[in-house]
């Protein structure tokens, strides 16, 4: 599906559909190495579980409750009843004469966490940019302590994270780079911080890659990267422009006289 | 050296790229956010949804120069103030015509760091009578930035093409860190600007 879904191949009617997402999204966690991207996952919900917990997670994707409430998916992992409730272009339904549907999930969910002896958390999932509060008003009064909040684009960084971490190294690699091209694609991509530019430890520079100012002539005639670019400094992390910098050609001089070079290689030297 | 040069142009190019898609993340955000405002704002696209920035490919030096772009604008405008044909916008100029601006500086020669200079543009004019739309405008910003934006936080420009006047904060670039910082620093200022006018 991601695929069809990355190269436009499915009709935009679904494209949007919030169960096609938190389908590609969660079902990636349920199959792909638990140990790694669930890990994270709960990571970001401040949860931490072992390594068995998390083998033995069970999902289940859109299970009927007694009084036919039906959340997106609910996690039982380590000792923890999660239940998932996921939104994308609409809201959460405010309930249209009946209680609202947040509330009703964590009553129906909690019921179910005590039974099995759980701890229960309703992690409701957005794409609004940042935290909401009006959208959950009622729940936060009631259960204060039961509600965590993501953004669906704290999941596609999680994964951007990891791929720049591990590479190609990462179980799942190409699996989990078509799910993040794919959320970056529906626009569930945030900004982060321009200071993870220096985090990978791979971006290294020189002060300056172009000519140095000091001892640049202009000679008029390519010589070669590695002769022009020979002699400058070791390579360091970046703390200089990488930029050009109008000061070097404002120091060029000018000065070529054609007549004292051969401007092209004569036959047989 | 051959194999420390090619590490440093790789390093060098992925270090340019990584803070490209950086840049273009932050401007969505801001695009996404403003789109959930009351004025329902749209991003302006005068040739297509991007940014307007002066490039060149030329191979005299002063073009050189340029090969890589070093500011990008974009422009936001309330969905009622502009229509939408074929991957592009049409801004009609008109007298009660405002808008927000987002423009990005990475280098320049009197600026010590990169810098995102918000704000509101209103009383807008072009002495063309056959440009009619904003979009034809965005060139200004890439190309006359230090004369426009000399004498923010009021911007009062006028040349042989068109005049402006506007509102304008800035900000360290690298001081924005979060989702939370978009909103602090940059749209929240940007709409209080827009609606004090």
């Amino acid at each position: 599906m991601y695929l069809a879904e990355l190269h436009g191949k499915i009709p935009s009617s679904l494209e949007d559909k919030e169960d096609i997402l938190t389908s590609n999204v969660f079902s990636f966690l349920k199959y792909s190495d638990r140990r790694v991207y669930l890990r994270e996952f709960l990571k970001l919900l401040a949860l931490e579980v072992s390594d068995d917990d998390l083998d033995g997670a069970e999902f289940q994707f859109w299970l009927n409750y007694d009084d036919k409430t039906q959340p997106d998916l609910i996690i039982v992992v380590g000792n923890y009843y999660l239940l998932i409730e996921a939104k994308h272009l609409s809201d959460f339904n405010v309930g249209g004469g009946k209680k609202a549907q947040l509330l009703r999930e964590i009553e129906g969910g909690m019921n179910e966490a005590k039974s099995l002896g759980k701890e229960f958390y309703l992690i409701a999932v957005t794409s609004d940019y940042v935290y909401q509060s009006a959208k959950f008003k009622d729940v936060i009064s009631l259960y204060p302590r039961h509600l965590k909040w993501i953004n669906w684009h704290s999941i596609s960084i999680m994964l951007l994270n990891l791929l720049e971490k591990y590479d190609s190294s990462l179980p799942n690699f190409l699996f989990t780079t078509d799910l993040y091209h794919l959320l970056a694609k529906k626009k569930l991509r945030s900004f982060r911080s321009f200071e993870n530019l220096l985090g990978t430890g791979k971006v290294e520079s020189f002060h300056t890659i172009f000519f140095a100012v000091d001892s640049a002539r202009f000679r008029g005639q390519f010589i070669g990267f590695s002769e022009s670019l020979s002699g400058l400094p070791e390579v360091i992390k970046p703390k200089g422009s990488i930029f050009y910098s109008r000061i070097y050609f404002n120091g060029l001089q000018f000065r070529f006289d054609v007549n004292q070079y051969d401007l092209y290689r004569k036959r047989g030297k | 050296m051959s194999h420390e040069l090619v590490k440093q142009t790789k390093n060098a190019l992925e270090f340019v790229q990584k803070l490209h898609f950086e840049i273009s993340y932050l401007i969505k955000e801001v695009e996404g956010l403003l789109q959930q405002e009351e004025e329902s704002f749209t991003i302006g696209k005068p040739s297509g949804y991007g940014v307007t920035a002066r490039t060149s490919t030329g191979l005299e030096p002063i073009n050189v120069e340029n090969w890589m772009p070093k500011t990008f604008t974009v422009f936001f405008v309330p969905k009622s103030m502009n229509d939408a044909n074929k991957g592009q916008t049409v801004t009609p100029i008109t007298s009660d015509l405002k808008l927000l601006l987002l423009h990005i500086e990475l280098t320049g020669k009197d600026l010590e760091e990169p810098r995102v200079i918000y704000g509101t543009i209103n009383n807008i004019s072009y002495k063309n009578k056959d440009y009619t739309k904003f979009e034809k405008m965005m060139w200004e910003f890439s190309y006359n930035t230090k004369k426009i934006f000399k004498t923010i936080p009021n911007v009062n420009y006028e040349d042989g093409t068109c005049s402006l006047q506007g509102k304008f904060n800035q900000e360290k670039l690298f001081s924005i860190k979060s989702s939370d910082d978009v909103v602090k620093k940059l749209v929240d200022p940007m709409l209080v600007l827009f609606r004090e006018i």
